[in-house]
């Protein structure tokens, strides 16, 4: 299982987020296909002295040509691939080592292509064709490089017109670099596109041919290829690599990093805590292997379910770590407290099972109660938390009824809880209490009322990183000096072939792009009509479809004509540039819009001032959608709220379910929920008061704080009522108290500890579940012991 | 440039089949063919199909004016007449020798303009074809050697293999040309990369003689990316060869002429 889990995924890519058949995300990957569009990553030179110098430009051409020439095949990737040649058909095998072998990237590349589509034509098999595909991307890792080495600009010449690279060599005379520099400022494509405004940052743009969620491996070394190849360029410019692609990867790092860092840490505060409550090194390490062997496992089935781990999921380790770590302390607790009654270690343990079987057996239940609820959740990601920490609470459970009485068998016996340990001087409740303690907690219900409607929602994915980090540094830069790290792409549909050749269509998306331009956070828009209107301009010096050089309001008839030959000349001229923005037969355009921030919010705002525009401005026969990583960011988070409010329903119901059986009484089942439900009212009113928003990852602290906090209550109530069998109820309660509180609070300090590492986390969100979680359970526990006896019946 | 699809619309179109028996040597076949090819003039109505690799279709019609005035010295014109938005559109190109010269006339703007050069081995007007699988064979450019004689469908060919001298910036490291026996038309094409696959695929059809013409023509060319998966299909529903073209009919001003 161990072996098992080494081969997780880690991913955070909004894919991985939503739900593989979600329509949101079915509709971007045929969009995707459509205009043949994937993430971009950004490469970027700034230098405040200005980047129009021969140095930096040759730089940047040097970097172009060196990106489009990459390959992913080191020696290690060449033994490694070279070893797998039997999984092929015979009839492969020659000529896969030939290719993998082979030292000219363009020949192993094109041998690469050829053996893929003809085992494609064959269907060899996954297995085989994968590792022909992986051959193939990684001989031809980058689909297209663009800078103003690469890229066509439209140019008028003395008496014609032309399509050529902007920089086909770089300027050496100064005349030279500033005629470069006029016709680059001329073209608006190019502005905050491929140079920045001032002129201080320059961008080489990569696209790579193939899509981040289906080769997560191979993106990764090429990111980290891409960062070596533009380390060796650095100085005096300024270089930085972003975009989503690269936030992914990072991402990803850094969650690796945080699971090495964070589990030990946890572990080993936690072994410090049980050491001290058990006075045992030994009985300490008992829970903490029962915690291990459920990680590997937990990890283990994911990894064979093929689950990828995303940063939802990554906070799973250090929930199972309390969960397991809970079932021992009671276990070990109890045994310790009946050694010194019984004959023998063997009799100690069966009495001890006897006692707390049954409440370990429901507090598991109510944990998978809890997080099981999740997965109903309309986020992949949620789901496979809820699934995963499910399966990992029966695992524990598994576990505390089978190995830990039989290690305890085998260990010394236990040093005897004494007697003021077991039940410490903790203030009964009295029953002139109530009244207040009621007050009280009303009041808290009232003020986490009032604070709970200002909480605020969305997302992000470099706002999760501190400021200080490389990507949040890297995309902050890129975002100053150019359009935006982020996409949303404005789909337009006229449903009919050539719809796009009428200039009202393309004046839509005209408007939409000067309305979007309009706000602060978009840096840069392209689309067919850009193109149009630059041919326009060049031919015939005017801006006359589009633009100010419009005669009448009204619609020429000769429009339609113009902008069809004007799009054959481009074609005609041998331009590609237009591929990514309208599709075959014009039917659709693909506005590309880039933004300065992935805050979902803000996102959300962009794509509503689009619609609005496009309502206006285009006709009711042409339609419009959005794809892109900014639009899949948004529908996930519009996801979260009704999801997760779901979700804590059916979790609430199902728990309350689980204690009616185990109460048999209505009332005593619902006042055990009461601590729970104002420790969550508790919860988001303290998200409110402290601007945490409720994403993706933040909205597990209710069900954690359900699933974790619900155990107390039903330790309270199970001994209510055996109590209740001796006296009447005010008794019982004050009894309960007394016995309870050291355990329960207890608990939910090693509990509060557990989630505390998380403080020390890379990602925000992940911080966030740490301190709100590790304070509230002390809340829980605390409510657990004053308003849960308050509430029940003094008879 | 526009006006090596002309150039090579015209040698495929204006392909002549003087009958050839006799066992050649490579090179003669091949020049054989290419000598035919520029021989007069023609006209030609062109339907004109792009496939894209997801199956879907792009139309356009065309009228094609070659002529050779001399040797080396061609003239072309070409006027899209469908779909209607770019009626009227027309290219003229001018070659002599190796210097070749290319106007665009757009109808909306009433304008023609001179067109710079763009590479060889760019698509042309997004389709299967190259400016340079368009281009008249350059028969002294090229080694050629027989590899068989054999029947293709049911046509007897020789079957040629060209391969580019060592200065040749040629992205096909070897074309193999099957060329029929009895018309002297290349029926077949296969464009190999550097590492020897096949790239591009042209097939050429329907093959009969222009109305009032003894020479044979293909009235059905088609050109295929297995790699792209895409292909385009030129058809030629109406053919007449040497009526007696001139040069007055390749100038600026009848390209402004309109369609």
């Amino acid at each position: 299982m161990v072996w098992q889990a080494s081969g997780l995924e880690i991913s955070n890519s909004v894919d991985a987020i939503l739900p593989a058949d979600h329509p949101a995300l079915l509709q971007d990957r045929e969009i995707k296909s459509v205009f043949e569009s994937r993430e971009m990553i950004l490469i970027g030179f700034l230098l405040d002295e200005g980047i129009f110098n021969q140095a930096t430009l040759q730089k940047v051409a040097d970097l172009s040509g060196e990106i489009e020439d990459i390959t992913l095949m080191d020696p290690a990737t060449r033994t490694r691939l070279a070893e797998r040649y039997t999984r092929l058909p015979e009839r492969y095998q020659e000529r896969f080592l030939s290719a993998v072998r082979e030292s000219s990237r363009a020949r192993a590349s094109a041998l690469a292509e050829r053996m893929w589509r003809e085992a494609r034509r064959d269907s060899i098999g996954a297995d085989a064709q994968g590792l022909l595909e992986e051959l193939r991307l990684r001989t031809h890792p980058v689909s297209e490089v663009l800078s103003l080495s690469t890229v066509d600009d439209i140019v008028a010449t003395e008496d014609g017109l032309a399509l050529r690279r902007p920089m086909p060599v770089v300027p050496v005379s100064s005349a030279a670099m500033s005629r470069l520099r006029t016709s680059v400022y001329q073209n608006p494509l190019f502005v905050n596109g491929l140079v920045s405004r001032d002129g201080t940052g320059i961008l080489v743009l990569v696209e790579m041919s193939f899509y981040y969620d289906d080769h997560i491996e191979v993106a990764k070394d090429l990111l980290d290829s891409l960062s070596a190849i533009v380390r060796t360029y650095e100085g005096p410019e300024k270089t930085v690599v972003a975009g989503v692609p690269m936030v992914n990867v990072f991402t990803s790092s850094q969650m690796n990093a945080d699971l090495a860092r964070l589990m030990p840490l946890a572990i080993g505060v936690l072994f410090l805590v049980l050491w001290y409550a058990f006075r045992s090194p030994m009985l300490a390490t008992v829970p903490l292997v029962l915690v291990l062997i459920t990680l590997a496992w937990t990890l283990g089935i994911m990894a064979l379910a093929g689950r990828p781990v995303t940063l939802v999921v990554s906070a799973m380790p250090i929930i199972l770590i309390a969960i397991g770590v809970a079932d021992g302390i009671h276990l070990i607790t109890e045994y310790r407290a009946q050694w010194p009654l019984a004959e023998d270690k063997r009799s100690a343990l069966t009495a001890t099972m006897g006692t707390l079987a049954g409440a370990v057996v429901v507090t598991s239940l109510t944990d998978v109660a809890g997080f099981g609820s999740l997965a109903s959740s309309g986020l992949a990601s949620i789901r496979d938390f809820g699934v995963f920490t499910s399966v990992g609470a029966l695992v524990a459970l598994g576990l505390s009824l089978t190995l830990v009485p039989a290690v305890l068998v085998l260990l010394p016996p236990p040093p005897p809880l004494r007697e003021e340990g077991r039940l410490p001087r903790v203030p009964g409740i009295r029953r002139h209490r109530r009244r207040p303690i009621l007050i009280a907690a009303g009041a808290l219900v009232l003020v986490a009322g009032l604070l709970i409607p200002t909480l605020k929602t969305g997302g992000t994915m470099v706002g999760y990183f501190k400021t200080d980090s490389e990507i949040a540094e890297a995309s902050r830069l890129i975002n100053d000096h150019f359009g935006g790290t982020e996409v949303l792409n404005v789909v337009v549909d006229t449903h009919e072939v050539d719809g796009l050749k009428d200039a009202t269509v393309l004046r839509g998306i005209a408007a939409i792009q000067d309305s979007l331009e309009g706000l602060d956070v978009v840096g840069y828009t392209a689309s067919i009509a850009d193109y149009v209107a630059r041919m326009d301009q060049v031919l015939t010096g005017r801006d006359q479809i589009l633009g100010q050089d419009r005669v009448e309001d009204e619609s020429d008839p000769r429009d339609r004509a113009r902008i069809a030959q004007y799009l054959l000349l481009y074609e005609n001229a041998g331009g590609n540039d237009t591929e990514k923005l309208a599709d075959f037969d014009y039917r659709k355009a693909n506005v590309v819009v880039q933004i300065r921030t992935d805050r979902t919010p803000i996102l959300r705002e962009v794509r509503n001032v689009a619609s609005r525009v496009a309502a206006t401005m285009l006709g009711a026969s042409t339609s419009v959608t959005y794809a892109g990583c900014s639009n899949l960011c948004i529908v996930a988070d519009d996801l979260i709220i009704p999801s997760q409010l779901r979700s804590l329903g059916t979790a609430a119901l199902a728990v309350f379910l689980l204690l009616l059986l185990l109460f048999r009484s209505a009332w005593q089942a619902a006042a055990a929920m009461v601590p729970l439900v104002i420790t969550i009212m508790v919860v988001f009113a303290l998200m409110s008061l402290f601007g945490v928003h409720l994403d993706a990852v933040t909205a597990l602290i209710a069900s954690i704080v359900l699933g974790v906090g619900i155990d107390y209550s039903v330790h309270f109530i199970s001994r209510f009522k055996f109590f209740l069998r001796e006296g009447s109820g005010s008794e019982a309660a004050v009894q309960a108290v007394r016995t309870t509180a050291r355990p329960i609070l207890f608990n939910s300090l090693a509990v509060g500890l557990g989630f505390s590492v998380l403080l020390f986390s890379s990602f925000w969100p992940l911080i966030h579940i740490g301190w709100v979680v590790g304070s509230t359970m002390v809340l829980a526990a605390v409510l657990t012991l004053t308003v849960l006896p308050a509430l029940l019946p003094r008879d | 440039m526009r006006s090596t699809f002309l150039t090579l619309l015209g040698l495929l179109i204006a392909g002549s089949g003087q009958l050839t028996t006799a066992r050649q040597d490579a090179r003669s076949i091949v020049a054989g063919m290419v000598t035919q090819d520029r021989d007069g003039d023609a006209t030609a109505e062109v339907r004109m199909e792009v496939v894209d690799s997801r199956g879907r279709s792009r139309f356009r019609t065309l009228t094609l004016w070659s002529r050779t005035a001399q040797e080396g010295e061609r003239q072309q014109l070409i006027r899209f007449t469908a779909p209607a938005d770019i009626r009227g559109t027309g290219f003229l190109s001018l070659q002599n020798g190796a210097v070749r010269e290319a106007w665009l006339y757009l109808p909306a703007l009433k304008r023609t303009r001179r067109i710079a050069g763009t590479g060889r081995n760019d698509r042309f007007v997004g389709t299967d074809f190259s400016f340079r699988d368009l281009e008249p064979e350059r028969v002294d450019e090229y080694s050629y050697a027989l590899v068989e004689e054999t029947m293709l469908d049911s046509s007897a060919v020789w079957v040629v293999d060209a391969r580019p001298g060592e200065s040749l910036d040629d992205p096909y490291s070897r074309r193999r040309l099957w060329i029929s026996k009895a018309e002297s038309v290349l029926l077949r094409a296969e464009f190999h990369d550097q590492d020897d696959l096949v790239v591009k695929s042209y097939s050429a059809s329907d093959v009969r003689q222009p109305p009032g013409s003894t020479k044979w023509r293909a009235h059905v060319l088609k050109m295929e990316s297995p790699g792209e998966g895409t292909r385009t299909v030129l058809e030629i529903t109406s053919y007449l060869l040497d009526t007696g073209l001139d040069s007055a009919q390749f100038t600026k001003r009848s390209l402004e002429r309109g369609g």
